[in-house]
């Protein structure tokens, strides 16, 4: 599936010249003159994205630096689908908010979280008006069901550490998995829990209690 | 078993309720968000091709994050441009 909208987005994709791969696959001198602008362009778009949010005291140049290499490794994928330094600060920008990401969570771990209390959550003990618990307390009903049946203890962890504030990154850092495969265990969850909750005649519209 | 709190359980119901396909991993997302915010930027019309980046980016709060960030710096060098 990915595959083909890949290629659909391929097909749409223009290619636009640009002379950063040149220069960058240059002579020494212009190698390097290239290789400063863009440390400059990189450095500026991260210090005005990162500024107000470095609150874990990231150093912006060393992040930079990383990125630039991660750049000069990765040029012969630059498909000229947008401008370089679009596509190089798209590097650098997650390898910034990845650093940010591991070091604010550095200290949790999902597993003293889990053995302290459980695999499964609790989705009926919030305190609700009592209008809100006639109309609701079915739904929630079956949520809790659904989750206690149909997901799987990995699920029912990410989805908890997820609703406790960790990124998909970090869930998927501190479970030894990857990105893709933690997010999919969650995508999946949330696909199983619509679809039970359908076929148990809950209507979307009657999950939105509680998000106004 | 844990509790969770009235707001934990209202982002669940809202991950449920607005949980959709979506065919794209983060890493594909990736390979495609600097040709998506480009457009984005320039106030083009994202092509019907490039709708699954967006689609991904509604259901993927950490590639969210990225493309905001992504967004900010952009406008950043531009300005200076």
């Amino acid at each position: 599936m990915e595959d083909a909208a890949h290629d659909a987005i391929e097909t749409i994709a223009p290619s636009a010249p640009d002379s950063w791969i040149a220069r960058l696959q240059g002579n020494q001198v212009t190698r390097d003159e290239a290789i400063e602008e863009l440390r400059r362009i990189l450095l500026r778009g991260l210090s005005k994205s990162f500024g107000a949010g470095n609150s874990v005291g990231m150093h912006l140049e060393d992040v930079v630096q990383e990125a630039l290499l991660k750049v000069l490794e990765s040029l012969q994928q630059f498909q000229g689908r947008s401008r370089f330094t679009t596509w190089a600060m798209t590097i650098a920008t997650r390898i910034a908010i990845s650093k940010r990401r591991r070091k604010h969570f550095a200290d949790v771990s999902l597993d003293s979280l889990s053995r302290d209390r459980g695999t499964t959550f609790d989705v009926t003990s919030v305190e609700q008006s009592p209008a809100e618990v006639v109309d609701q307390q079915g739904t929630i009903a079956v949520l809790q069901q659904l989750i206690d049946e149909v997901l799987t203890d990995r699920q029912r962890v990410a989805i908890r550490a997820l609703l406790d504030g960790l990124p998909v990154e970090v869930i998927a850092e501190k479970t030894e998995s990857n990105r893709n495969s933690v997010y999919k265990l969650i995508h999946d969850a949330k696909l199983k829990l619509r679809s039970g909750l359908e076929a148990a005649g809950v209507a979307s519209d009657d999950l939105n209690f509680g998000t106004h | 078993m844990s509790k969770l709190s009235e707001q934990q359980r209202a982002q669940l119901l809202q991950m449920v309720r607005d949980a959709k396909q979506d065919c794209l991993d983060c890493d594909g997302c990736f390979e495609h968000l600097a040709e998506f915010t480009e457009l984005e930027l320039l106030g083009q019309p994202i092509p019907e091709a490039m709708q699954i980046v967006q689609l991904h980016l509604e259901q993927c709060p950490c590639c969210q994050a990225e493309h905001s960030m992504l967004i900010d710096a952009l406008q950043a060098i531009d300005a200076e441009d």
